[in-house]
């Protein structure tokens, strides 16, 4: 499939119809997520509708946008005016946003053809998928096994090669380990870079939306597009962000740090093998790289707890609103006439498993007595972990090390033990905490062990701001290293 | 003996104030009472997914406002923080809030009872939030109605040091309270539409102790009526409690107005956990102090102020004063006519009376009547110059709000209701009096000198009224005398 | 860690509305993961300010400028599975609130909804 830079600049030189583009890309969806069952929602008629503004844009003469054409697919946890949002929970079964999230508004108006509500962990919570209330997500590289997540849909859809490029959310690591699991780039952006408003909230103080690309070029294309100051979002930082298109891709003297911290003995050693591979090229390309002995960033050993209490409490708040009363659907299984029954028959019947470990964790780590101990704990951590990181940005452009601790596991695998979940965080949690701007690549496939052939990702980490040097880094990493290998579903498809 | 002369009661209240801006407090719907229900409403203040709130800086203003005219303390910044509860009028499931860090701390605040003493009150703190919505239950149905309209318009939460003592100092507390924020514009204090609201915590002791009791809190008294009468039943029930050998327990209670009771709304082991933490959606606020000090010098004068002003500068009567100050709109008309006359007690008086008759009749508020300050002023200065009779002037005073074309002068012509002073005119008829009543200024210029109003009278006949007395009188005694 | 009643008292502030069976299992769930959380009790966080936000400005308040949602009733309310004549309509709320709910509320009673114009 070609790239979205690709793609936009035939559309809007009159090479490509954007109707034909868009048709394309639902017969590539009909056909293929029969396998991955990467969307929720194909909402065809509504990507016919926006390739039909494309095309009228055309006709009268306008330019239609730096995304003219592009079939993008959104997470089902961002509102589009109309269509269905159900964050992968029963809670929201049948309910349609009646607004527009941020991000919709910027693709549309960038000439965009939103295509398809992908698949998710219910309410993000989740790193592979298989939380989904409708069902799990499957890795186009090997369907048994998972496409990582919570972003899981939107990576597959993408390594599927049914659409360019998609958005995801990161809270810990949803956008980040997907791409990494399904051999594509996955970027999460500095907190605040990107607005919020119209994402289905998790953790507040830590949910960012981004990009997962075929291409690292695409995912820098779609980050100039999304982000921005958003006066309704009051935690986006005013001013503007420097284009990620434009930078310069180049590592030549770039000064990369390998915190030995990242290479934990979590770790699996052909993912290792693989990284340390990666890490060559970059040296390849001119960049100075060091693996910076352990010690450097001593509090990222606490980084799951520090995420989990902060995520989960912040949570516990931010989902009492689904409660059945103003919206979306209400459990009628038990006597509805009285108050407490309702609402605790609602969330009881209507919240998965796993959202409902969530929220009694964030509603314990607030409550009265332990609050002090767990939640206020945890964010004096959360502290000395950003503190830690802005130390190390002094004597390093950027930090590099595996995305995951291991490939994409087997369906069912680690759905048994949530700890065991939870530890698909490790390496990405500590830039969420920090908010740092942090990008997935694609470097290969493991040669032997349980993941073999399997996709491995490597991460570079930059200072808060500096999301379009980390995204030209990343492009730089893709050029050396030459297109990323395509799952067997995808295929050499054109 | 009654329970007030065995108890001191010990109270603090918690007031919840509607500030008066355009739009909601973290939404720009429109933050209005009355209209149809769920009209007012938009996806964020009913908490659809993904919305986030925006914070009205207006409300911030007032609130500042506010703290400045309590005498609080403002920190140069101050954060949000959610407090987490589930009910059908809250729709996100938590209320933004503020709890460790509010806009205004540490304030002193002055009023006086009704007999005229002094007290103070420590303000702990006041803080904005947003307001939940409306639940409406209806007759005869297993179910009730949410109308989300006040969802998430501004108050500011007043919270009172436990520094007052009777029903008396209470509700005296809050008057003043409420006409200080409305000086300061920072709320219309509407209690009919639920714009003041107030909670009390009440607890009693032994007069000769000082050892506090265990203290209650009543909820929701949305009148003056119900404050007095709450806290007047509270006290009573806790002094029953304890001498009849009971103690009080920590618990909520409930005002019924119907029977003048309080009844337990629930006790303490059903004390919430609000899990309080900072609001992740909100970043923290600059207060610059500048910004501070800039609307510090632009609060206008506040009421208790004025009042002392009037009394002592002015030297006008408590009664009066009391009553100009009471609305702010009725003190600043009061002002404004002063400017242009200079009489304090007569502009008082004028305005006390012809004016509130005339609003009263027209049922309009004073500054909407045709009857501006200048054209008042016209008035005063008319009478006091002796152009006309105070009798006149209440007859001019129902003309110029009539005909408010005319000035007081060209109405009193037309009206031929112009006093005779000058010497022309009036000298003629006392001329015409002392020729007619001869032999009454004969027993005059005898030595009864009593006579002379008898011959005033007589002139004041003669002119049908119109003569000043003040200068019929002089000019009586000059002709006489020479 | 946490006991039966501490679990019965989180689940009831977060209105689960766990059947026993599903309080026990989350109760060891939840005890097997803060036993490994417990480890940052061993941090030294003395003197650390918590950090809140990873913010890079503070923040900007908006102007008190009315901008309404169109057509707002006809577009909100019916999102609620429970609505009638322009209201959300909830189970029956017994006079006062809950133990559990706040009790900073309006109610206004006899109000007849058949009135209003809708």
């Amino acid at each position: 499939m070609l790239s979205a830079t690709s793609i936009a600049a035939r559309v809007r030189s009159g090479e490509f119809d954007p109707q034909d583009v868009t048709e394309e890309a639902i017969a590539r969806l009909q056909e293929r997520d029969l396998e991955v069952h990467a969307y929720l929602d194909p909402d065809i008629e509504r990507a016919r509708q926006l390739a039909d503004r494309v095309a009228e844009t055309l006709r009268r003469g306008d330019d239609p946008g730096r995304l003219a054409g592009v079939p993008i697919s959104l997470k089902d946890n961002m509102a589009v005016h109309g269509a269905t949002l159900t964050a992968g929970s029963k809670i929201l079964e049948g309910y349609r946003a009646p607004y527009d999230s941020f991000v919709a508004q910027r693709l549309i108006a960038e000439g965009a053809v939103l295509l398809g509500r992908t698949n998710l962990d219910e309410f993000a919570m989740g790193a592979s998928t298989e939380n989904s209330a409708y069902g799990p997500t499957r890795n186009p590289w090997d369907t048994d096994r998972v496409p990582g997540g919570s972003s899981g849909g939107s990576a597959a859809a993408v390594a599927a090669g049914i659409v360019p490029v998609a958005l995801g959310s990161e809270t810990g690591g949803s956008i980040r380990q997907p791409a990494a699991l399904c051999g594509i780039t996955g970027f999460k952006p500095t907190f605040g870079s990107v607005s919020r408003r119209g994402l289905v909230a998790f953790g507040s103080s830590l949910d960012v939306i981004g990009p997962l690309a075929a291409h690292a070029q695409d995912a820098a294309l779609v980050y100039d597009v999304i982000a921005g100051h958003d006066p309704a979002d009051a935690t986006t930082w005013t001013g503007t962000r420097p284009s990620a298109t434009t930078e310069k891709a180049d590592l030549e003297g770039l000064r990369i740090g390998i915190p030995e911290e990242f290479l934990d003995e979590a770790v699996d050693s052909r993912v290792l093998e693989s990284v340390s591979t990666a890490i060559k090229t970059l040296e390849e390309g001119g960049a100075i790289t060091k693996v910076i002995p352990k010690g450097a960033l001593p509090s990222m050993h606490h980084s799951i707890p520090v995420y989990y209490l902060v995520a989960c409490s912040e949570a516990s708040s931010n989902l009492a609103r689904f409660d059945g009363m103003h919206f979306g659907p209400t459990s009628e299984s038990k006597d509805t006439l009285d108050l407490l029954a309702r609402y605790c028959a609602t969330r009881a019947d209507l919240f998965g498993p796993e959202v409902r470990r969530r929220i009694a964790l964030g509603t314990f780590a607030l409550s009265a007595g332990y609050a002090d101990a767990w939640y206020k704990k945890s964010l004096s951590v959360r502290r000395l972990i950003l503190n830690e990181f802005t130390a190390l940005f002094g004597d390093y452009d950027l930090l590099a090390g595996p995305t995951s601790p291991f490939g994409a596991f087997k369906i069912g695998e680690r759905s048994q033990d949530a700890y065991s979940m939870y530890l698909c965080d490790l390496l990405t949690a500590p830039a969420c905490l920090a908010g740092l701007p942090s990008v997935s690549v694609p470097c290969g496939l493991a040669r032997k062990g349980t993941y073999k052939g399997l996709p491995v990702g490597l991460s570079l980490t930059g200072p808060a701001g500096q999301d379009h040097r980390v995204l030209a880094a990343a492009r730089a990493f893709e050029a050396i290293r030459g297109t990323p290998e395509r799952s067997p579903i995808h295929g050499d498809d054109a | 003996m009654t329970a007030d002369m065995r108890w001191r009661s010990v109270i603090g209240l918690e007031v919840h104030v509607q500030l008066s801006t355009a739009s909601k407090m973290f939404c720009r719907c429109e933050a209005r009472f009355g209209a149809p229900p769920n009209t007012l409403i938009c996806p964020v203040c009913t908490s659809q997914p993904g919305t986030l709130p925006t914070l009205n800086g207006e409300a911030l203003r007032l609130g500042v406002l506010a703290g400045l005219a309590l005498g609080c303390t403002i920190d140069p910044s101050t954060k949000f923080d959610r407090k987490n509860y589930f009910y059908p009028d809250l729709p996100k499931g938590y209320q933004i809030s503020q709890f460790d860090r509010p806009l205004c701390r540490d304030g002193h605040f002055k009023f006086s009872t009704e007999e005229g003493e002094p007290r103070e009150v420590n303000i702990v703190r006041a803080h904005l939030e947003e307001d939940s919505g409306k639940i409406i239950h209806p007759e005869g149905v297993n179910f009730s109605l949410v109308d989300l309209n006040r969802a998430g318009t501004p108050l500011l939460e007043i919270v009172s040091g436990p520094d007052l003592h009777s029903p008396d100092e209470a509700m005296a507390y809050l008057q003043e309270l409420r006409r200080t924020l409305r000086y300061a514009g920072v709320a219309d204090c509407d209690m009919e539409k639920g714009g003041f609201r107030c909670d009390a915590n009440i607890s009693i002791m032994p007069v000769d102790s000082d050892t506090l009791g265990t203290r209650t809190e009543t909820k929701n008294l949305n009148s003056f009526r119900f404050v007095a009468g709450a806290l007047q039943a509270e006290i009573e029930r806790q002094a029953a409690v304890l001498e009849s050998g009971g103690t009080v327990i920590q618990e909520t209670m409930a005002y019924d107005p119907d029977t003048g009771k309080t009844s337990v709304l629930r006790s303490k082991e059903d004390a919430h956990d609000y899990r309080y933490f900072p609001e992740p959606d909100l970043p923290e606020f600059r207060v610059d102090p500048a910004w501070v000090a800039e609307l510090s010098a632009g609060l206008p004068e506040l009421p208790r102020a004025r009042q002392t002003r009037y009394a002592v500068d002015l030297g006008l009567n408590k009664r009066d004063a009391d009553t100009l100050v009471a609305e702010k709109e009725l003190g600043d008309y009061f002002e404004a006519t002063l400017e242009l006359t200079k009489k304090p007690k007569e502009t008082a008086n004028w305005l006390l009376t012809e004016l509130l008759r005339l609003s009263n009749d027209r049922k309009l508020p004073i500054h909407e009547l045709n009857t501006t300050p200048a054209r008042l002023a016209e008035l005063v200065n008319l009478v006091a110059s002796g152009g006309v009779s105070i009798q006149a002037g209440r007859l001019l005073a129902t003309a110029m709000e009539e005909q408010p074309g005319q000035s007081a002068e060209q109405l009193a012509q037309s009206m031929d209701l112009v006093q005779l002073s000058d010497d022309g005119a009036l000298r003629q008829i006392v001329e015409q009096v002392i020729e007619s009543e001869s032999s009454v200024v004969e027993r005059y210029r005898s030595g009864n000198v009593g006579l002379l109003n008898a011959l005033l009278g007589s002139v004041m006949k003669a002119s049908r009224g119109k003569a000043n007395p003040k200068a019929a009188r002089q000019l009586l005694l000059d002709t006489l005398d020479s | 860690m946490i006991d039966t009643e501490l679990l019965e008292r989180l689940a009831g502030l977060s209105r689960l509305g766990l059947s026993e069976k599903e309080q026990a299992s989350l109760r060891k769930e939840l005890e097997s993961i803060l036993a490994h959380f417990q480890s940052i009790q061993e941090v030294d966080t003395e003197g650390v300010e918590p950090l809140t936000h990873v913010l890079m400005d503070s923040g900007e308040p908006a102007a008190d400028v009315v901008a309404p949602f169109d057509d707002a009733r006809a577009r909100l309310v019916p999102l609620s599975a429970n609505h009638r004549e322009g209201f959300f309509v909830v189970p029956r709320v017994v006079e006062g609130p809950q133990p559990g709910a706040s009790a900073d509320h309006t109610t206004v009673h006899d109000a007849d909804p058949g009135d209003e114009d809708i």
